[in-house]
Order: structure tokens, then sequence, then C-alpha cells
């Protein structure tokens, strides 16, 4: 058997939680960074995933707990592919900060207060280490059918 | 750069669109699964409601969304790209070997009692590529020809073992998880207390996580496969080692296969398990063991120490009882001739008679159209 059934478990497991975190990422920018009202936010969302703000923010604070496991080493962080928890550990190893912006960012959305700029690159930097084993793994998956 | 944005997302609606009118233009092959087609249609016609609701949302004039909204047509563009280069290609490339194929899959899925949606077999594949599952399309690829052979076939049962386990996992795992994680922990004790050096340590966490991620869906897929079709299942098998030889040895592991070594000896256990005959089978392995003389690694033993599989192949055996698969035994207990025996009968054939095999081989296939 080739890596087919591999590759595609694990592409759709990147691919919904890389959408997924985008949403989420989309929903608090508009809230925070663009100062749209609520009500708009909710026609825009994303029904594909069922999102509103409070789940947004959760899903968010969920995955920055997962790394923040992950890279202490503390827990079993099983939701996630392996590629990922590579990239993120070696993020963290490259990148000293990375653990206290985490808890930063989790403090704030733990307090329910606003995000500002420096919190959403972060989560942008997080979505771009996301994506790029998101689409490696795609790459491998498109070319088995070149 | 809001109507490049834009643009991009158009170019991908029209492209969308195009597959839709191509596919319904079409003139598709009458016997192929029209369930399949339409969920392919249905695919598609979802991602171009996607694309549609992407544009007339706003938010792609939102210059603070630019990023992501970058993000979200690459993740649209994947999905479209995917429908094209898997189910896309099975319907245009659907023709007689496939109708044949089909109907041999049908005629397993009654015979082995997988009460589940039966895949379609598709020949898009090749011999390197080999077999493969796509579970979420839920296609099996076979290399082209493959029609017309006999002897590669229980590898099909290796790919529907694939799709079952998507669905059974927890029942044929039993608490191998938790066991696999307690030796684990054991043995990083033992190298702790006996000194043996942090890389075996290291070694060992590698290999448990290639055990989760990929080694353990391959060993239970092997022996769902042995469980159903029996020691046709290791002759397969002792084919492809002999292939992979030329490269690496029986004992090298790899990140998406563990060692053909141990998928071998799971084989025998659940041979074992069945009091199914395989002394053939055992003197031939042990006789390419000997040929072909690999050294074993160092850490080998550790990796795939023989309890594990033994409770393994318990677990997997007891599950295949519980979701009521028809074991092999139970196949041949049956007054049809099943196409796990007939395979069995082909490796017979090969060894005992090899001359006369490819006439038996195409008289068999004949008969097996007839069957269908």
């Amino acid at each position: 058997m080739s890596s087919i059934s591999f590759l595609s478990k694990n592409y759709k497991h990147l691919a919904e939680l890389s959408d997924k975190l985008n949403e989420a990422v989309i929903i608090l920018k508009k809230l925070y960074l663009l100062g749209m009202p609520k009500r708009r936010i909710a026609d825009f969302q994303a029904e594909k995933f069922d999102l509103d703000q409070d789940s947004a923010s959760t899903y968010i604070y969920h995955f920055l707990e997962e790394i923040n496991h992950l890279i202490a080493n503390e827990d079993e962080v099983d939701d996630m592919p392996q590629v990922l928890k590579d990239s993120l550990q070696s993020a963290a190893e490259t990148e000293p900060f990375l653990k206290k912006d985490l808890q930063s960012l989790m403090d704030q959305l733990n307090r329910q207060e606003p995000l500002n700029q420096t919190h959403f690159d972060l989560l942008e930097k997080l979505l771009s280490l996301v994506d790029i084993d998101r689409q490696k793994v795609f790459r491998k998956l498109r070319s088995k059918r070149a | 750069m809001n109507n490049f944005i834009r643009a991009i997302y158009h170019d991908l609606l029209s492209r969308v669109k195009n597959l839709i009118h191509e596919l319904e233009a079409r003139e598709i092959h009458p016997e192929i699964n029209l369930a399949f087609v339409e969920n392919t249609k249905n695919d598609l016609q979802q991602l171009s409601k996607e694309v549609t609701y992407r544009i007339e949302s706003g938010d792609l004039e939102v210059d603070g969304l630019r990023r992501n909204n970058i993000r979200r047509y690459s993740s649209l563009q994947e999905r479209f790209q995917l429908i094209e280069a898997y189910p896309y290609q099975v319907i245009l490339k659907y023709q007689d070997p496939e109708v044949y194929l089909n109907k041999k899959v049908h005629l397993i899925y009654e015979q082995i009692r997988c009460l589940h949606e039966v895949p379609i077999i598709t020949t898009i594949s090749n011999f390197e590529q080999y077999y493969w599952a796509h579970p979420y399309y839920n296609i099996i690829a076979v290399p082209l020809g493959e029609e017309k052979n006999l002897l590669n076939l229980p590898d099909l049962y290796h790919e529907i073992a694939h799709l079952i386990f998507l669905i059974y996992k927890n029942y044929l795992l039993g608490d191998f998880l938790s066991d696999l994680s307690t030796y684990v922990e054991e043995e990083k004790r033992i190298i702790e207390e006996e000194d043996l050096g942090e890389e075996l340590s290291k070694e060992l966490d590698d290999a448990h996580e290639l055990w989760i991620e990929h080694w353990l869906e391959e060993f239970v897929c092997d022996l769902i496969a042995t469980f159903l079709v029996g020691e046709a299942y290791g002759w397969s098998n002792l084919k492809i080692s002999s292939i992979h030889l030329k490269d690496v040895g029986i004992y090298q592991s790899f990140p998406a296969h563990p060692a053909d070594e141990a998928r071998m000896r799971v084989i025998f256990k659940m041979l074992d398990k069945l009091n199914l005959p395989q002394e053939d089978l055992q003197h031939s392995w042990d006789s390419f063991r000997q040929l072909v003389a690999t050294p074993k690694p160092r850490d080998y033993d550790i990796l795939y120490p023989d309890h594990l599989l033994e409770k393994l192949t318990d677990y997997v055996f007891q599950g295949c009882q519980d979701i009521d698969l028809a074991s092999y035994i139970e196949q041949v207990e049956t007054d049809e001739v099943t196409v796990a025996e007939i395979l069995n009968e082909a490796w017979v054939k090969i060894r005992t008679d090899s001359n006369g095999y490819p006439d038996w081989q195409i008289n068999t296939i004949n008969e097996l159209r007839e069957k269908g």
C-alpha cells in the first residue's frame, strides 16, 4: 500500500485545523481590529465551522494551550499531526520568546479582553507554520497523482 | 491587491463550474457506480457555492483580511485540485477493467460480510504506487493491467482493511495503545537504569510516535487481510519483500511502514490464530531470510517486541469477530467458492505448476468475470 492513505488523512487533519484557525482569527480580527459590529460579523462568519465570537476565542485558546503543552513536554498532545508538532517544537527552539508571547495571548483571551496587532501578528505566524506543513502534505498528495 | 484577490477567486469559480459542466456533458461509462459520480458532482457544487459565498460576503474588500483571504483561496484551490486529481480521474478513466474489478470487490464485500459502502476500484495507479486507498473519496486504486492477474489481489484485502480501520479503529485496537505506552515507559526506565544512553531512549520515543501515526495501522491492516484471505496474503507479502530487497533489507523500518520482517511475523501470528496451515510459507520465508542475510539493527527487537505483536494480533482477531467479518475459514466453509479461496489456489498453482499457471490464470479470470 502506498502512502496515499496516510497522506490523505494527514492532509485532512491539517486542512481542517488551518481552515478553522483561519476562520477563528478572521472573526476576532473583525471584532478587535476592524471594529465591525457583532451582528455584521455573524453575517460573515464561516457557516462551515459554525463559529461565533466565543467559540472562535475558545478554539484559539485551546490551540495555544496545546502548543504550550507541546513546548513544555508536559502533556500528551493527541489532536495534532506529528509534522505540525515537529514544526512548532522547532519554532519554539529558535524563538525562545514564543512561550512567553503565547502565554500573554492566552491570558488576554482568558480575560476576554480585546486583542491588539501584536497578538494578531503572533496568530498569523502560527497560521503560517500550519500552512507550510499543510502545503507540504498537499504537494506530496497531489504529486502522487501527477 | 484586493482586485487581484477577487480575480483569483473568480478564476477558481470559473474552473469549478467548467469541471461541473464537463462532468454533466461527458458520456460516462454506463456501469460506473452513479452514487460516486453524484458525490463528485456534489463536492464540486459545494465548492462552487463556497467560493461564491466568499466572493459575495464582502470579505474580499477588507484590507485587514488580505492574508486570511489568500489562505481561504489556497484552501479552496487545494480542494479543487484534489477532486480533479482523484475522483474526477476515476470517472474519466472508468473502462472495462474497472467493470471487472468493481464486480469483484462487490463480491468480496459480500463474502467477507462487510456491510459498509463498497469502494470504487480504479486502475489509475502504477507499479511504483502499487495498491492504495483514498479513504475520504472511498477509492481503491490498483496498477494498470491488474485485472489480468491474481497473485497481487490479496493486497486488495489490505486496502479494504484501511477503510475498515477508519470506521472500526476502536474495536480493532482494544487496549493496545495503552499497552504500547506502558511498554515504552518500561523500556525507557530500563534504558535509564542500565545507563544504555539517551540516544536509545530518543529512538524509542521516535518509534513510539511512528507506531501510533503509521505502523499500527499497517500492522492492523496486515492482520485483517490475513484474517480475510489467509495464507495467500502471506505469499503476496513475501513477494513484496522480495521486490523491496533490492533497495532495503527486511529489517529496515520506514516512516510510513514497519519493517517487512515484523509484518511477516504478525501474518504468521494471525495464521496461527486461525489454525491455518503455514508450513510452506514458513519454510520459504525462513529460506528467504537466510538468503538475504540482512543484519538486524541494534534496536530492532526493542522496536518490534514479539509479545506486543502477539497482543496486537489477539486484539485484532477479537475485533474482526466483534464486527462480524467472515474469516477465511468461514469463507471456505460456505458452499460457494470465494475470491479468497481462488487467490489461495492461485498461489498453490504458481508454486506447483508454474508452466501451467498462465493458462490456468486466464481461465480462472474468465470464470470470475462470469461470476460477478
